[in-house]
């Protein structure tokens, strides 16, 4: 951690100058030279030559070229002190092959410096890795986070994240997993975890209470930054577009969704007018390009859940019956028990209260949302329109019992003393 | 790279020897063990007797001790084998999928480990 009064400018401008190429370089690296360890070494070598020569010179003008040349040469240093292993050398040579033995001008440099990130972005994702591994190690590399930051994003002690780090890092090396985008009879189903792995970081940034550490914007944003990079290699993929919509839908929202307390406000009680038009006009602009691909699938019927309420005035105006139609055609993809209810919430707004309430009580006997919270609120609602008083205050005072924070108590609390 | 691919079933899903169904069977891993052949993969691989034959030694404190089974008729069991040279897991795994077994068993595929030097 920085101290404070001790912070020294250029020391932050050498850190965001690496960050910014920092992913670019090491896919680089690691495409080459086929060795994500000797990648990060020779990269963090090469960073530590950085900060020593510019917080002399400043930095330099072309500091990812500078940065890219330097770990380079670092690389074939440490591959030169084990020269026993004919299998680096091997690589060395191919290397050297690739990119020319010299290359130090520009515009060799530049034409070297092609974007390997996505390679590297299907490896961390492959499916032979966990889930919260390929999150971890997807923020690690490509992004360039520390073990730190991602340890604190996601509520984890450091020893903990730095292990399940080094553990993905060496099955990659010891199963021998490749730098390099899937055979296209692949390429779906690997890009569909892609996918996945994008929207985590993107809940973790938007929902998380850790995500404060990292401040949660800049980690939405890099997860929107993330799904561009896959976008102009891979282009037309309509479930990638509509991760795009959805994400830009829900970045509109940012500043409305937190009060000065840190605590989230529901999307009933946001002031719309804190709704930034720029991330609307830019999900609609995704979902359209998406549509017209004319492949559905549940990213894009998300974003168009997202898209209806967005352009609601109000909450009291949306097209629930929309919204409603469009749960439905998301139940046909995944069906899980959340998205029943939320469809039987939706279906509750547009007045069909029998039938909502026959939904959410079903629901409620199937057993995963039996102490669900919000099913019970969903209830209340349904069973206070009926006039069904009594039984209302009920399922709202099971909704209090079972909520595990105090905000949350005080809120339904409140509600159900304006209802009656 | 050499992986072991690990040919995991549930005995009673494999079909009846002389059925129609096994003389398939037969018929596809014939025609799998080619295909590695061809490219040049296949370093090895055998189909195991049913588990009923199995035997299980453990040595504890220097004394030997011979045992039955495992018996395990319900559950997944190992009844084959492949060792193969692949490029990399992708290629392995591509093989992996080709097995016939793994329509209604499981492949497991590990890397064999490089001892130094």
């Amino acid at each position: 951690m920085r101290k404070p009064n001790r912070t020294d400018p250029i020391e932050i401008q050498i850190e965001k100058a690496v960050r910014s190429c920092y992913g670019k370089i090491l896919s680089q690296l690691t495409y080459h030279f086929k060795s994500l360890d000797l990648a990060e070494e020779a990269l963090q070598e090469a960073t530590i030559s950085a900060i020593r020569s510019w917080q002399e010179q400043g930095i330099i003008a072309n500091p990812e070229g500078w940065l890219f040349i330097t770990a380079k040469r670092k690389a074939i240093d440490i591959i030169r002190k084990n020269q026993s292993h004919t299998k680096k050398q091997q690589n060395l040579t191919q290397f050297n092959e690739a990119i020319g033995n010299g290359a130090f001008d520009n515009e060799d440099i530049e034409k070297s410096l092609q974007d390997r990130r996505l390679e590297l972005i299907f490896t961390c994702c492959h499916p032979a890795l966990d889930t919260a591994s390929q999150v971890a190690l997807t923020l690690n590399t490509i992004c360039g986070f520390s073990t730190d930051e991602i340890a604190k994003a996601f509520l984890l002690k450091h020893p903990t994240m730095a292990q399940r780090l080094v553990r993905a890092k060496q099955k990659i090396k010891k199963n021998n997993i490749p730098y390099q985008i899937p055979q296209s009879d692949q390429l779906e189903q690997r890009l569909s975890g892609v996918l996945g792995v994008i929207y985590l970081i993107f809940n973790e940034a938007y929902y998380s209470k850790g995500s404060q550490y990292l401040s949660s914007k800049p980690l939405a944003k890099e997860a929107m930054h993330l799904a561009k990079l896959v976008d102009q290699q891979l282009p037309h993929r309509s479930e990638l577009l509509g991760l795009q919509a959805l994400m830009a839908f829900n970045y509109a929202r940012f500043n409305a969704r937190i009060d000065k307390f840190g605590r989230s406000i529901k999307l009933k009680e946001q002031n719309r007018n804190l709704w930034q038009t720029k991330w609307i006009d830019q999900g609609n602009y995704y979902l359209a390009s998406a549509v017209a691909l004319r492949r559905l699938g549940p990213y894009q019927i998300q974003a168009a859940i997202s898209a209806v309420h967005s352009t609601s005035k109000t909450f009291e105006q949306t097209d629930w019956l929309q919204i409603y139609g469009l749960y439905q055609k998301l139940i046909q993809y995944q069906s899980s028990p959340i998205i029943q209810l939320n469809a039987a919430i939706a279906l509750a707004y547009t007045n069909k209260l029998e039938e909502a309430l026959k939904l959410i009580e079903r629901l409620e006997q199937v057993g995963q949302l039996s102490q669900y919270h919000l099913l019970f609120v969903a209830k209340a609602f349904c069973l206070k329109q009926l006039g069904k008083v009594e039984q209302s205050k009920k399922a709202m005072n099971y909704a209090i019992e079972l909520s595990d924070n105090q905000f949350q108590k005080d809120y339904f609390q409140k509600e159900l003393e304006d209802w009656f | 790279m050499q992986y072991l691919l690990m040919i995991y079933a549930a005995e009673s899903a494999e079909p009846t020897p002389g059925s129609d169904q096994f003389m398939q069977l037969i018929q596809e891993y014939g025609a799998f063990t080619e295909e590695v052949k061809a490219a040049g993969a296949f370093i090895g691989g055998e189909p195991l007797e049913p588990v009923a034959t199995a035997t299980t030694v453990r040595v504890r404190d220097g004394e030997s001790l011979v045992t039955d089974g495992p018996f395990a008729e319900t559950k997944e069991v190992l009844g084959g084998y492949y060792l193969l040279e692949c490029e990399n897991l992708d290629q392995a795994l591509e093989y992996a999928a080709k097995i016939p077994s793994a329509k209604y068993g499981s492949i497991e595929v590990r890397p064999i480990m490089q001892l130094p030097g």
